[in-house]
């Protein structure tokens, strides 16, 4: 991995730097076992079975941990990528208890508790209703969790790669609920998913009117299994496993559940033995993707420094970056679209002159939240957290042009 | 779809109003579309299988610890170990420990019964009886020295009136009287980190 995201840097710097190297690099990753593409004809059009595959010389994976196979999760690789969408195929998984296989057709949601008319819904009868469609990320609470007291991720993929972001498209639940008639007693909302978990997740009402989406498509396509096909709830903004996968029913109710969720893996141990729950919101927090953990300088000269930045509130206003352990600050440049609850992509150019450096972002979103230092969240939160580390993350550049994660303050 | 031209078109039609801004989301009005089947009682209860806090959806049934540790045995200790210790190979904690997630740390009983009911055994979820997930909980609140009596039989009732003794530690934003001390999202309460 270190040499092919080194490899990959040394790429953007050739193609930045003028064609002719960067022409160089790409013959030699063609012509190893391939003949030459413009002396021989290509693959036919039934090669890809009516369903694009990427390149074969396209490699990144998700990192999966586990140590059962069936819990746990997988890493999306960050570093390798490119805008704020995330491919299906590498966005993050988390499981509690394996990916399921479900047939659409059999597939049912059952709506009831606080409604006037309680009903099923296939999916089929959810495409019918008015649909939206909208750019969010999904970050897992538990994203940064290794982090906490000493550096341990090598790399961004480790370190972050519990985010993705991804275009959804669905029913607003609004549109569902008042369809159903709410209840005046409807102040909760409970989500279940049909899994062999069985995940139950509860929140105010509140977000069920304002942005909730029941989700059946990615970025232009049915939900991947391992994202919940065919159904899942999206609440933008909230941790990953809220937004239920497999989602089967849902019920309002007058109180919160404080399912077993709610108060054990995804509550957050703060000072004092006490524990907070519904802590629903992934707070602001950005990381330089490009130079990261792994990576490697090859020389002194033009580097890019480009990262994501995203905010469970609302939309990122504005991304600082420093190259000198936070002494001084400089903004940085956001790619159009900024959207809300989206990855939002930053760079800024930088000239490394071979001197260590160490290299940060802080992300303020559009309420005014500022991106903490991990300090910070010690003020205030247990050891044994993990859970919703938004703190800012440190790069240090060594010397010799290795890139490592580090803790600075 | 959400685009300024359509839109007196679309709510020509009557079924719903569209918003004209792109960042905005269609407000759905009160409509009648129709679509899906109603709900039997029947259905309703079968699927109803989540446990709240203060007992309410805690089904009939009734277990005690020693039945339980029976069924703790046959069906739980692979993973969980024949001492509740956990096995750290599978990355599964103590059952009984000072680790925040522990079945004695937990704020309230009930929603135990309904997570050990639809989610375990791992390998074949949802296959434990009512009245063995009752012994269950009785068992595993045994050991964790709340409810101690072996022979004390859990039902619906007795379950729901269990007092948690960390329950004092758990605290929702919403509380009264309190001030967190990080940026809050639904109170807007200033700290240091804002600036």
């Amino acid at each position: 991995m270190e040499s092919k995201q080194s490899s990959d840097l040394t790429r953007r710097r050739f193609l930045q730097g003028g064609l002719t190297a960067g022409t160089t690099l790409w013959a030699v990753t063609s012509s190893a076992d391939a003949p030459d593409p413009t002396r021989v004809p290509g693959r036919t059009f039934s090669e890809t079975g009516g369903y694009g595959v990427r390149s074969q010389f396209a490699d990144e994976s998700r990192l999966a941990l586990t140590r059962n196979g069936l819990t746990g999760g997988s890493l999306t690789p960050l570093a390798s990528g490119h805008g704020i969408v995330t491919p299906a195929g590498l966005h993050y998984e988390a499981h509690h208890n394996g990916c399921p296989t479900i047939d659409p057709s059999q597939h049912r949601l059952l709506v009831h508790g606080g409604v006037n008319s309680p009903k099923t819904f296939t999916v089929a009868d959810l495409m019918r209703f008015p649909s939206v469609t909208r750019f969010h990320f999904l970050e897992c609470a538990g994203n940064g969790w290794s982090e906490w007291e000493k550096p341990v991720g090598k790399d961004v993929q480790w370190t972050h790669g519990l985010t993705s972001c991804s275009e959804w498209t669905g029913v607003r639940l609004a549109t569902l609920l008042r369809e159903l008639g709410i209840r005046s007693d409807a102040k909760w909302v409970l989500a279940e998913g049909g899994d062999g978990a069985g995940l139950m997740r509860s929140f105010p009402i509140e977000k069920a009117m304002d942005d909730a989406i029941l989700a059946y498509a990615q970025n232009g396509e049915p939900l991947r299994p391992e994202q919940g096909f065919p159904l899942r709830l999206l609440v933008p903004g909230f941790e990953g496993n809220m937004n239920v996968k497999w989602l089967r029913r849902i019920e309002l109710g007058d109180q919160p559940w404080w399912t077993q969720s709610e108060v054990a893996e995804y509550a957050d141990p703060m000072l004092g033995g006490k524990t907070r729950v519904f802590s629903f919101e992934m707070h602001a927090k950005s990381v330089i993707t490009t130079p990261s953990g792994g990576m490697r300088l090859d020389a002194p000269g033009f580097y890019e420094i480009s990262g994501l930045a995203w905010s469970g509130l609302g939309k990122v206003h504005r991304v600082e970056v420093s190259t000198d352990g936070g002494g001084r600050w400089q903004d940085a440049v956001l790619q159009r679209p900024v959207l809300s609850k989206c990855h939002t992509r930053f760079s800024v150019p930088w000239k490394w002159k071979g001197e260590e450096a160490v290299l940060q972002s802080r992300v303020t979103d559009d309420s005014g939240y500022v991106q903490p230092t991990l300090a910070a969240l010690h003020k205030v939160r247990a050891a044994d957290g993990g859970n919703h580390n938004n703190a800012v993350q440190s790069w240090r550049i060594a010397r010799d042009g290795e890139v490592g994660n580090v803790h600075h303050t | 779809m959400s685009t300024t031209p359509n839109a007196p078109v679309i709510a020509a039609l009557g079924f719903f109003a569209l918003a004209c801004n792109a960042d905005e989301l269609p407000k759905p009005t009160a409509s009648e579309f129709g679509f899906g089947r109603v709900a039997s009682a029947e259905e309703i209860a079968r699927a109803d299988i989540d446990v709240r806090f203060d007992g309410l959806g805690l089904p009939p049934g009734r277990g005690n610890a020693t039945e339980g540790a029976a069924t703790y045995g046959a069906q739980c200790a692979a993973c969980h170990g024949s001492e509740l210790e956990g096995n750290p190979n599978l990355g599964v904690r103590p059952l009984i420990s000072d680790f925040r997630h522990s079945v004695n740390n937990l704020p309230y009983a009930p929603p135990l019964f309904a997570y050990i009911r639809r989610s375990m055994p791992l390998t074949a979820p949802g296959s434990l009886s009512d009245n063995e997930v009752y012994g269950l909980v009785a068992f595993l609140l045994s050991r964790a020295g709340i409810n101690t009596a072996p022979d004390l039989v859990l039902d619906a009732a007795a379950l729901a009136a269990v007092e948690m003794p960390n329950r004092k530690n758990f605290f929702t934003d919403d509380d009264p009287g309190v001030v967190l001390p990080e940026p809050a999202h639904r109170k807007d309460i200033g700290s240091g980190l804002r600036r």
